[in-house]
C-alpha cells in the first residue's frame, strides 16, 4: 500500500462528501416577521411591516367596529389599530404584556395591527414557502398566500395587501 | 399656515365622549332647555347620553343639547389630524371630520353637515 501523506485536498473531499446537500447561496430569500395569535404562528412579508411597536398608547374612538382597537400617534403621525385577532375570528383575550402593534404598509393604505406576540424577523428561502392547503380553514382561504414549516410551526403566510382591501371594502 | 396657529372651537361631551365642533359654527348657548332642539347624540348616532348636566348651542336657527362641560377651547394646528383612512371609512358616527390629539383625542364634528348633510360637504 502506497504510504501516502494526507493533502489539504484529501480533506476536504472527504468533507464535501460528508456535508450532505449544498445550499444554494443564490436562491432568493425573503424577509418576513413570524407573529402569533394563540398558538397558531402567521407571517407578514417584512416589507410590510415598517415598525414593531411595544408599549404604545392607543386611545379608543366611540362609534368603531370591534375590529378597530382606536388611535396611536406615531411621532406624529396618528395611525389606526386593527385587531387581527377579530378580523380572523378568533375570540378576544385580553392584551397580553407580549403583545405588540405591526406599523403595516400596503400600497395604498397603511395601519397598525395588534397581534399577541413577534416571534421572529428572519429571511427566508423563497422556495420554502410552499403554496396554501385546501385543508385551511374557509376563513383563512382568501388571505393566506403560502406556508412555511418552521421548528415545529406550520406558519400562515397572510397576504396584507388583500386583508386592508377586504377591510376598507367592509369585507372583513 | 403657521404650525402655532389655532383652531377656535366649543368642546362639550356626547355620550360620555370628548367632541367638538368650529366655534364658527356656534352662534350662542342656552342653560335651559329651549322650546325645542335636537340632542347631539342623536344627530352622531350615539347611544343615549350619559351625563344629566346639559348646554343647547345655537346652530343657524336651530337648537343642538349637549353634555358639559361645554367650553371654547383652542386646538394648537399641530394637533390636529386627519382621520386615518380605516377610521374615516369604519366609523359608525355621523358628521365626524378630524381628530385632534392632546393628551386625549377629541373628535372634531361638522354640526352644518348634521342637520343639513346635503348642503354641506361634511
Amino acid at each position: 500500500m502506497e504510504d501516502r501523506a494526507i493533502t489539504l485536498d484529501d480533506i476536504l473531499a472527504r468533507k464535501q462528501d460528508t456535508a450532505g446537500a449544498v445550499v444554494n447561496v443564490d436562491e432568493p430569500t425573503v424577509k418576513l416577521v413570524f407573529f402569533s395569535l394563540g398558538n397558531a404562528w402567521y407571517a407578514f412579508r417584512g416589507e410590510n411591516v415598517s415598525e414593531v411597536l411595544a408599549d404604545c398608547d392607543v386611545f379608543f374612538l366611540p362609534g368603531l367596529p370591534s375590529s378597530l382597537e382606536g388611535v396611536i400617534n406615531v411621532r406624529g403621525d396618528i395611525e389606526s389599530v386593527i385587531r387581527l385577532r377579530t378580523l380572523l375570528g378568533l375570540p378576544e383575550v385580553d392584551t397580553a404584556v407580549a403583545s405588540r402593534i405591526l406599523l403595516c404598509q400596503s400600497e395604498a393604505m397603511r395601519s397598525g395591527i395588534r397581534v399577541d406576540r413577534v416571534e421572529e424577523v428572519l429571511d427566508i428561502m423563497e422556495s420554502a414557502i410552499l403554496p396554501p392547503p385546501h385543508a385551511i380553514p374557509e376563513s383563512l382561504r382568501p388571505i393566506v398566500i403560502g406556508i412555511i414549516s418552521y421548528q415545529e410551526h406550520m406558519i400562515h403566510l397572510l397576504d396584507l395587501e388583500r386583508i386592508f382591501e377586504d377591510y376598507r371594502l367592509g369585507l372583513r | 399656515m403657521q404650525q402655532d396657529e389655532e383652531l377656535s372651537v366649543v368642546c362639550f361631551i356626547a355620550g360620555g365622549y370628548a367632541f367638538a365642533v368650529e366655534a364658527s359654527q356656534i352662534g350662542g348657548m342656552l342653560d335651559t332647555a329651549p322650546a325645542k332642539f335636537t340632542s347631539v347624540e342623536e344627530l352622531l348616532g350615539l347611544t343615549a347620553a350619559t351625563n344629566s348636566f346639559r348646554r343647547w348651542l345655537r346652530v343657524g336657527e336651530r337648537y343642538v343639547e349637549v353634555g358639559e362641560p361645554v367650553a371654547l377651547c383652542f386646538l394648537p394646528i399641530g394637533s390636529i389630524y386627519h382621520l386615518p383612512e380605516f377610521i374615516r371609512m369604519r366609523i359608525q358616527l355621523k358628521g365626524i371630520k378630524a381628530l385632534a390629539v392632546m393628551d386625549k383625542p377629541v373628535l372634531l364634528v361638522d354640526l352644518n353637515h348634521l342637520f343639513d348633510p346635503i348642503k354641506s360637504p361634511g
